[in-house]
């Protein structure tokens, strides 16, 4: 991970889930983090769209946020800012063996975001068993967990097993492979990712022919395998599960090939 | 039309949108009826209903403790205290206690 990005993540998962920060739990920041924290500045969009699919409102504020960001930025959060992400990259360092994802998990997200998000809500209520944010991981680390030690652990035994079942299976993912949660489970990430497609934000195309040294794939947190966008002259960010960390660009050993002025 | 200029109006478009929805928000008024909880101390037993108008951003900050629920009826429904003021407890309706603590959200 490049020491510039390192930064910003640690700064951010910080400064974005502190107690002393102020709350702007009327806006949603596009990045998995729990608004059951307690210490969380910002609402989440998922649970946000969970809700209102529930009441069968239409979300202006929470789609509105995430189009104009998805839009303009992309991913760019998901690389830069999602403490989900950040906790990914660090448990992938972990010395196991590591494994490939077969190419069907990638379809896996899109009934997720359907399905769990916004169908199911809507058809059951905005408190269904049948919701994201009852396997949320992120809202388990950041939420479930801490009130467990808190206040103890709820009445439904069923609810614990579903939200710790799949705490385990997303760790053993990512820690086998990297960035595995945000390419076939995030629900944001889905949603942004195909945004990534007419996002305005690009990272910047080799000014010259690629060597085809590979670093760029080596770098890649979500194998994306850059290389081959680069040689096609498309900006990497145009793939789904770009998440516009910038790693290709700094593992690039021919710095003039990379137009820095777009850095 | 090549490609790239289809991508640049779908961009364009897709901004345009987002900022629709945003200034649209900005105006929106959700119908919400508002009930006394006669859980609390000193609230009658029976409850009083009102109708309030809470707008986009409120009813986003709602979503993230179950402020609002939808009742039988599918009216939006917020419970307060005498006071008018939130109740703690309103995300309590269609929940046990225990089962607010398991998902916080």
């Amino acid at each position: 991970m490049h020491a510039k990005r390192f930064i910003v993540l640690i700064v951010s998962l910080i400064l974005l889930h502190s107690s002393w920060g102020p709350q702007f739990k009327f806006l949603c920041n596009p990045v998995l983090a729990c608004h059951g924290c307690a210490l969380s500045w910002f609402a989440c969009p998922i649970g946000v769209f969970i809700h209102y699919s529930g009441w069968h409102s239409f979300p202006f504020l929470a789609i509105g946020t995430v189009l104009l960001v998805g839009v303009l930025i992309g991913r760019l959060l998901c690389g830069w800012i999602c403490p989900f992400g950040f906790l990914q990259e660090i448990l992938y360092k972990i010395p196991t063996p590591k494994f490939e994802l077969p190419r069907w998990t990638a379809a896996i997200k899109y009934p997720i975001l359907f399905f769990l998000v916004f169908y199911f809500p809507y058809k059951f209520g905005e408190l269904t068993m049948f919701s994201f944010c009852r396997i949320c991981p992120a809202g388990t680390l950041e939420s479930a967990i801490p009130a467990y030690i808190t206040s103890g652990f709820p009445q439904s035994i069923f609810s614990i097993l579903l939200r710790l079942g799949a705490l385990l299976i997303v760790l053993f993912l990512v820690i086998g492979n990297n960035r595995s949660f945000c390419k076939i489970i995030c629900p944001i990430g889905t949603i942004l990712g195909i945004l990534n497609k007419i996002a305005f934000w690009q990272v910047p195309k080799p000014q010259t022919q690629c060597i085809s040294c590979k670093k760029c794939d080596k770098a890649c947190p979500t194998s994306i395998s850059p290389s081959t966008k680069f040689s096609k002259q498309i900006p990497v960010n145009r793939d789904i599960n770009c998440i516009l960390c910038y790693e290709c660009v700094y593992s690039c050993p021919e710095t003039d090939q990379i137009d820095k002025k777009r850095r | 039309m090549s490609n790239n200029n289809i991508e640049k109006n779908i961009r364009i478009l897709s901004l345009l949108l987002a900022i629709v929805l945003l200034l649209v928000s900005g105006f929106k008024k959700h119908r919400v009826l508002t009930t006394s909880d006669n859980t609390l101390p000193g609230n009658t037993n029976q409850p009083l209903l009102y109708v309030t108008n809470v707008n986009e951003f409120l009813m986003t900050e709602y979503a993230t403790y179950s402020g609002i629920q939808k009742d039988e009826k599918g009216n939006l429904i917020i419970k307060t205290n005498k006071a008018g003021f939130l109740s703690e407890t309103s995300s309590s309706i269609n929940q046990t206690s225990s089962d607010k603590q398991a998902c916080p959200t």
